[in-house]
């Protein structure tokens, strides 16, 4: 698997398991300085840097549905 | 939007998408959008309408993927003509731009921001670029 696969695939399971409500050793954020979502291990956070935002709560609060 | 939410708006999103993100036909309530440029990890960028509607931010805005054009699903059915679906969280689309779900009417507040929606719809995004890797419904990554 490329590296931007895994990149994918690493979101994916992220999204997944926080999707099925498991509490996980990760943390989704966005770095506005590439523009991407990445994850990151919540031990590997030295200090929150403040460029970031954390998205776990955006991702997990819902999505809409179709009526 | 009044001015002084429209400043704090384009300074979020200035901060955060920095040449990535317009405004687009401010005065005309029929069509003013924010025009935004999204980026997956995997490299594929995407081009994203978000209309916002007279009553912003009382109500919530529309999001439409522009660029790709009539995106597909892994079997190639065009998502547009599989709007609206439940399990790949699509909302009615305008011709065959897909519109993205993103917050429910119950997390809805005035007080998130075009920042937050644009947000959420790179989440949808990457789950849809799972969705192309895995065939799994975008259902399976996102929380309904």
């Amino acid at each position: 698997m490329s590296t931007k696969n895994s990149k994918t695939a690493a979101l994916g399971e992220e999204l997944a398991s926080q999707n099925a409500g498991h509490v996980t050793e990760n943390t989704l954020q966005f770095d506005p300085r590439t523009g991407e979502l990445v994850v990151v291990n919540k031990q590997d956070l030295k200090a929150l840097d403040p460029d970031v935002t954390v998205v776990d709560q955006i991702a997990t609060d819902g999505f809409a549905l179709p009526h | 939007m009044d001015s002084t939410r429209y400043r704090i708006e384009k300074t979020i999103l200035e901060q955060n998408f920095s040449r990535r993100s317009a405004f687009v036909d401010r005065y005309n309530p029929e069509t003013f959008s924010l025009r935004v440029g999204l980026k997956c990890s995997s490299g594929q960028a995407y081009q994203l309408r978000i209309r916002i509607p007279p009553d912003y931010p009382n109500s919530i805005p529309r999001a439409y993927v522009m660029t790709p054009a009539d995106l597909r699903d892994r079997a190639g059915q065009s998502l547009a003509q599989r709007s609206p679906s439940h399990d790949m969280h699509l909302l009615s689309p305008d011709g065959n731009q897909i519109q993205l779900c993103h917050y429910k009417p119950a997390n809805w507040h005035p007080n998130v921001t075009l920042y937050k929606v644009a947000l959420k719809c790179l989440v949808w995004l990457e789950a849809y670029e799972n969705h192309m890797l895995t065939g799994k419904p975008i259902d399976h990554f996102l929380h309904s």
